[in-house]
This record gives structure tokens, sequence and C-alpha cells, in this order.
């Protein structure tokens, strides 16, 4: 878990713009402490594995983590979850 | 059991002792159902001091002892994030409870744990009501409890909230665990972070810190986890130089972990709860799981089209459903009060004065209140069905790709939502919004929401100026109502709020079908937090008008001045309107509708009533007074101001509770700006067309 060397930047994508079906593996939230530390603690930490389970493309998403469950992120949040697309 | 005995709880320490419950847990996991289980509904609302959000508080009897239920705000961790979470943990931390009782949902463990960990390693004495287990045995789940108690060493007692299973399993618990002693709770963060905590807890050990709550282990924990409320209160009693070394041993063990610290130690816990439910969970397969359920539920019901318009169409439903079946109960309230009860007081033995002090300014500030009600209770059993069923979880979801667009996200559609009920819920609402930003804007946009107490406006100039329109000319006012609310919200956006909205993290519940009894326990919380709010102070203001309309610059008029107009055109609200009737002077309204408007401040429906009393008819004949000075054009330009001028007294008190009462004078100013501008417009591009 957790272990991304910085310099793979390819591929790295806001989870807004991930579609609906793909499973995706977290590498790095930016945004303010508070909204880093609640993601943190619903489990998605750097590393974890999500499915995006609706993309209402520029909007908000609705994810799924096979630990913490389904959640509803804003656009606003998920646009600044940086992620990786996985096969 | 009043709120005088709960505000002051100093005095109760030595007859008999007082122990204090908090009840905690994440959002939706079945907690406020617990808790009225556990209270039987006797729960007290109030505020927590210094802050505006709600505090519910039920005492009970369990074995003798008097036991004090506390409902904390729904939490995922014990890092504060929005308003709701930093008391929760305050409570926790400084108020002590004896007894912690976290609600869990048994389908989702592993987040619940979470927050389990986090308040075992604060060593509370916890207790555990693994709540939702017919669901969870549903879902195929077996869950190993008597396993799981002896491995964190607390009780665990299965519930069902909703069907009363478990509840007093629950309150013998509480008992059973007041005199053992606190769990010891640790878990190990691996030999680098375990040797930081060491050496934190060392530099603790020397200062004085005892009451702050917590252990230093805890402490020493969230120093390393960068905790700023933690940081802050070492700051406040000048032990920087704490901090200083915590930043070094920080930097220091950075360096070996060559990860972030904060992120290893959320991750240990979660490693350390799976290992948990690896062991004492079994998962069986089921043919049909909620999860399943709720997944092909949600392709139609958050699609982008399909779901916006059942949205679109569940919100009309909502809305007829509240008027449709309240009206009859208003109407019949509305003969009761202003016919019978207010004939009863007048008949009474006492000095006219009294009499009218109690019939025209109480009982008309006591009907008002009344009248609201069922219009409000229906629309809130609307709401707390639809967030029972899960469903408003969705048009949060819906909606934010709107209101991001006017720079808010979308959870702020349910306190708007709520608006068109009722401004005063609406804005205690938005307290669940984690963003100050969103908050404030929010609250500045609720006003412009058509509640329900300026219908009674519309409908009467409609039934006089524009019978065959006379749903679409109501339409649009709302929607000149929600026009108003975008370009504000854009415009502040611009001007006051720099930037955009941090949006939402929001639980996706599974649907479920709600229990009536929670439902309506729910509705009639929310309801009595509206009468506590704006009960009072309606009735003082109709007070306030009552003894302005019959007191005038010459001195005493009598009360005949609320039924004689010649008396009440010399009152002192007569010569208020009459002073700043040239400010109006292009609405052509004389200084009787300006008096109504004046006292629509108190509650906007007031408005039909002062009419009457202004041009002393009754209230049925008032569309023949209406039709003679009024034209459609400068009806439909008044209809338009009630609409948008300051929000109502119980509004306003309301957001100076909320904002301050600066920034409440700054909206009435701006909000009786618009509606002037608003009215003006209607007037002049109206006789531009007419
Ligand atoms: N089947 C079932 N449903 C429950 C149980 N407890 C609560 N619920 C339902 O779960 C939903 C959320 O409950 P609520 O008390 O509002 O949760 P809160 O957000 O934690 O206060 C409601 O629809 C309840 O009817 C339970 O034990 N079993």
């Amino acid at each position: 878990m957790g272990d991304n060397s910085a310099d793979t930047y390819t591929g790295l994508f806001p989870l807004s713009i991930i579609e609906e079906g793909k499973t995706v593996k977290v590498v790095k939230i930016i945004g303010g402490r508070g909204l880093v530390r609640r993601l943190y603690e619903i489990g998605l930490l750097p590393g974890a594995e999500i499915e995006v389970v609706r993309n209402s493309k520029h909007g908000p998403v609705i994810i799924r983590n096979k630990i913490t469950g389904t959640f509803s992120l804003g656009y606003g949040v998920a646009k600044k979850i940086m992620v990786e697309v996985m096969q | 059991m009043s709120c005088h005995e709960l505000s002051s709880p100093t005095t109760l320490g030595n007859k008999h002792e007082l122990i204090k419950v908090a009840i905690v847990g994440n959002p939706n996991v079945g907690k406020s159902a617990l808790f009225n289980k556990l209270t039987g509904g006797n729960a007290w609302v109030g505020n927590w001091p210094g802050v505006t959000v709600e505090k519910k508080t039920g005492r009970i009897v369990i074995e003798g002892h008097e036991v004090e239920l506390v409902d904390l705000p729904g939490i995922y961790g014990l890092t504060p994030y929005s308003l709701d979470e930093v008391i929760a943990r305050k409570f926790i931390l400084e108020e002590r409870p004896r007894i912690v009782i976290q609600v869990i949902n048994a389908t989702n463990l592993e987040r619940n744990l979470y927050l389990t960990i986090q308040l075992l390693e604060m060593n509370v004495k916890l207790i555990i009501a693994l709540n939702m287990i017919d669901l969870a045995e549903k879902e195929g789940l077996e869950i190993d409890i008597n396993g799981l108690m002896n491995q964190l060493n607390i009780l665990i007692i299965p519930t069902i909230a909703v069907k009363e299973v478990g509840v007093d399993n629950l309150t013998k618990a509480i008992i059973m665990e007041l005199n053992s002693p606190p769990p010891f709770f640790k878990i190990n963060y691996g030999p680098e972070i375990e040797e930081a905590i060491q050496r934190i807890e060392r530099i603790l050990d020397k200062c004085e810190i005892a009451d702050v709550g917590a252990n230093s282990r805890w402490i020493a924990i969230h120093l390393l986890e960068d905790d700023k409320d933690i940081e802050e209160l070492f700051r406040k009693r000048g032990l920087e130089d704490v901090l200083r070394k915590v930043v070094e041993i920080k930097r220091d063990l950075q360096t070996r972990l060559g990860e972030s610290i904060e992120v290893l130690m959320i991750e240990k816990r979660y490693q350390y709860i799976l290992s948990l439910t690896q062991k004492y969970v079994k998962r069986r397969h089921v043919k049909e799981s909620l999860t399943t359920f709720t997944d092909r539920l949600d392709r139609i019901l958050t699609h982008p089209i399909l779901g916006l318009m059942i949205f679109i169409s569940t919100l009309y439903l909502l809305f007829k459903f509240s008027f449709d079946v309240a009206s009859p109960l208003t109407n019949l309230l509305d003969v009761l009060i202003s016919g019978h009860v207010h004939s009863f007081l007048k008949t009474l033995p006492l000095p006219t004065i009294i009499s009218s002090l109690l019939a025209d300014g109480v009982l008309q500030g006591v009907g008002i209140l009344l009248i609201f009600i069922p219009n409000l209770f229906f629309l809130f059993l609307g709401i707390s069905f639809l967030e029972d069923t899960g469903y408003l979880a969705r048009v949060t979801f819906l909606s934010d790709k709107w209101m991001n667009k006017i720079g808010l996200s979308g959870r702020v559609i349910i306190p708007l939502l709520i608006g068109f009920g009722c401004n005063v819920p609406a804005i205690l609402s938005t307290r669940v919004l984690g963003d100050d930003r969103d908050r404030r804007l929010t609250m500045l946009i609720i006003p412009f929401m058509s509640c329900s107490a300026r219908l009674p406006i519309y409908l009467l100039f409609t039934l006089v100026f524009f019978k065959e329109n006379q749903m679409l000319v109501i339409l649009s006012i709302y929607f000149i109502g929600v026009t108003t609310a975008i370009i504000t919200a854009l415009l502040f956006n611009k001007l006051l709020f720099k930037g955009q909205t941090s949006g939402y993290v929001m639980d996706m519940p599974p649907y479920l079908i709600p229990s009536v009894g929670n439902i309506f326990a729910k509705s009639w919380e929310r309801i009595k937090s509206f009468l506590v709010r704006a009960g009072s102070i309606i009735v003082i203001m109709m007070v306030i008008i009552w003894a302005l309309s019959i007191f005038g610059p010459e001195g005493y008029l009598g009360v005949e001045a609320l039924r004689n107009p010649d008396l009440l055109s010399r009152s002192w609200i007569a010569s208020f309107s009459k002073l700043i009737e040239p400010l109006f002077k292009p609405f052509n309204w004389d200084w009787r509708v300006i008096s109504s408007l004046l006292f629509g401040f108190v509650a906007k429906e007031v408005v039909v009533s002062s009419l009457s009393v202004l041009y002393n008819v009754e209230e049925a004949d008032l569309s023949t007074v209406l039709s003679t000075s009024f034209t459609p054009l400068t009806a439909y330009s008044l209809m338009v101001f009630t609409l948008l001028y300051t929000p109502c007294m119980a509004t306003a008190a309301t957001l100076r509770s909320e904002i301050g009462l600066k920034n409440t004078i700054f909206i009435i100013i701006y909000e009786l700006f618009i509606a002037y501008i608003m009215a003006y417009l209607v007037l002049s591009i109206g006789g531009l067309l007419l």
C-alpha cells in the first residue's frame, strides 16, 4: 500500500473525469487538511482501490471502496483526488 | 423534566449522581432511532453552549440510577471537519461522559470500527450497540459477537433500533459498565512510530495537561497526526516549546519512514480492523443483497436525465402532499382561533385593554404559529420519509452539478427545499454543511425560497386579478424567487465569497423501507425546534405590533383602533407608514399597504389579515376593495415585493443566532433593496408591455 514513487505522474488523473465502471487506485489528494483527513478516514488512502459507480462528468461521483463502502463525493472533492486507472 | 434542570447540571452533584452517557456513531447507522427508543421519545432539544448546533438530551432512570443520554452529531472520526464534529469531540474530551455508546451499522462494520478504534484509544468506557443486525443477516453476514467482545474487551449489544430489539439489554449494559475500569487499548503502530509516541509521551509527562481529558498516549498520537485543535490547546497554555520538540520528532520520524506519518497511522488502524473482521465476520453469499438492489435502483434514480426528472416529480408530489393534506387542518385551526377562541376571550370579564392584549396580541401570535404547524408538519413528514429511504442522499448527488454552477455544493439543496416550507428550519439545517463559505451563502439565499407563509398573499391577489391563470402566476412568483437566489449567489460569489465550493463527502446508504415511528419522531422534533425558536419571537412581536396600533403620537387610542381604520390611521404604525410613503410613490401604495408590509415582517401571512383590518372589511370582502385600489400590474409588483422583502422576524432571529447581528442586518437591508428593485422592474417593464 502507498508505494508510489513521485516520478510516475504519467497516467495520473483527477477522479472527476474517470468513466463509470472503472477501478482506480488513489495516488494522492490535493486539498485542505480537513478534507484530506476526512477522505483518509473513510478509507480513501493513497494506494486504496476504488470503483467509480457513477460519474456525471463535471459533476459529482459515486464511488465504492471494498472496505468502507459507498460514498458520494461532490465535484469539488472529486477533482482533488488524483488516481491511476487499473486494469 | 425541564430545560431548567438541564441547564444547571452542577447543582445535581450531591443527592443522586447524574450519569452522563453520550451516544455517538457514523451518519445513517440508526442513531436517532435508537436514541428515541432509549428515551421513550422524551428528548429535550436545546443548543450546545456557545455554538448553535442542536443538542438532544434525554433523561431516563435505570434501576434507580438517573441517566442523562446525550445524542452527539453523526461523525466518521474524531478529527473534526464540520461544526458538528467539533462538538462531538469536544463533548467527549471535555465533559467526560461516564459511558459512551457507539451505534454501529452492522452491515458496514469496517467503516464503523474506525471510530470505535479512535474511541478506544481515548480510553473511554465504550459500549457498542451493534445495530441493524436484521439487515446484516439478510446480507449474509455472520458476526461472531462474543469473539469480538473478548478481543476488544468491551460490551457489544446487538440491536434493531426500529423494532426496539436489544434496547433493554443496552440499558442493562450501561449499569453493568458503571463500575468497571476503563478499558486498556493499544494499537501497535510499528517500531518507528511507537518510539516517536514514547518520546512525545515523555515530554508530555513533564507538563500540566491533565485537564485535556485524554491520556498522554492519545495526545501524543494526535500531535503526530497534526491535530490542529490539540496544538492550539498547547499554544493557549504557552507550551510552544513542547510543540517545537514534537515538530523535531516528527521530522525525524518522517525521514525514517519516507512516507506520510498520518497515512501510515490510519493504514495501521484499518489493518487492525481488517484483521478483526477477517477473524470474526463470515460472509455467506446471498441472491438478492441490499447492495445489488440499491445498485439497480440507483441506475435509474441517479441517472443524469431520468434521475433528474424523477427528482422534479418527487418534489412536486412532496409539496402537493404537504399542502393538500394540511389545508383542511389549517382552515379548521383558523376558524377555531380567529373565530371561537377570539370571541371567547373577548367575552371574559376583563378590562378591555387586557382582553384585547390576549385576543388581538397574544392569541393572534399563537394563531400564526398554530396555523403554520400542519403545513410544516406534513412537509417535514415528507422530507423525513425521503431522508429515511436514503433518497435525499441521491438528491444531493443529482443537484451537485447544478449547484456547482452557482458556486455551491449539492448538499445545499436540502436546506433550500426545506426553505419552501419555512425558512427557519432551513437555516438550521445548513449546519451539516462542512464548509463555512457554503453555509453563509446558503443562508443568504434561503429567504428567497418562498415559504408557505407567503402563499396566502399570492392566493388573495391572484384570485382578484389573475383568476384565469392563477396557478401560472403563482408559479412565476416562485420562479422569480429562485432566479433572484441564483443571481444573488452568482453576485456574491464574485464579490464576497471568492472561489469555489469545497464540495461534499457523503455516505450513500442503501435504500431502506422507513419506519413510520422514526419518521413521525423526526418530524415532531423538527417542529418542536421550530416552535422553540420562532414561538416566543412571533408572539412577542405580535404584542409589540398590537401596542403600536392602539397607541399613537397623541397617546392611547383605545383598542377600537384595531377595528376602526380612522383611529388606526392615527397610530404609531400608521404614522410611520405615512412617513415612508413617499419612498413607495412609484408603486402607488398608500400607507395601508405599507403598514401591512410592516406587520408582515412578523410573519408574512399577516399581510392579508392586516390589509383587511386597514381597509375595514372582512377578509372575504377584501377582494372587492383591492380590485379598486390595485391594478393587475401593481398587484403583481406587490406580490414580488412580499416575496423578496426581508426575511420575517423568526427567520431574522434565527439568522442572528447563527451568523450574528451584523450579517443579519446586512441580509435584511440587501433583501429590502433587491425587493424594491425587482418590484420596480416589474412595474416599469410591465408598464412598457401593457
Ligand atoms: N432494518 C433496520 N432499519 C433500521 C434500523 N435502525 C435504523 N434503521 C433505519 O435506518 C435509517 C436511518 O436511521 P436514523 O435513525 O435516521 O439514522 P441516523 O442517521 O444514524 O440517526 C432509517 O430509515 C431507519 O428506519 C435497524 O435496526 N434495522
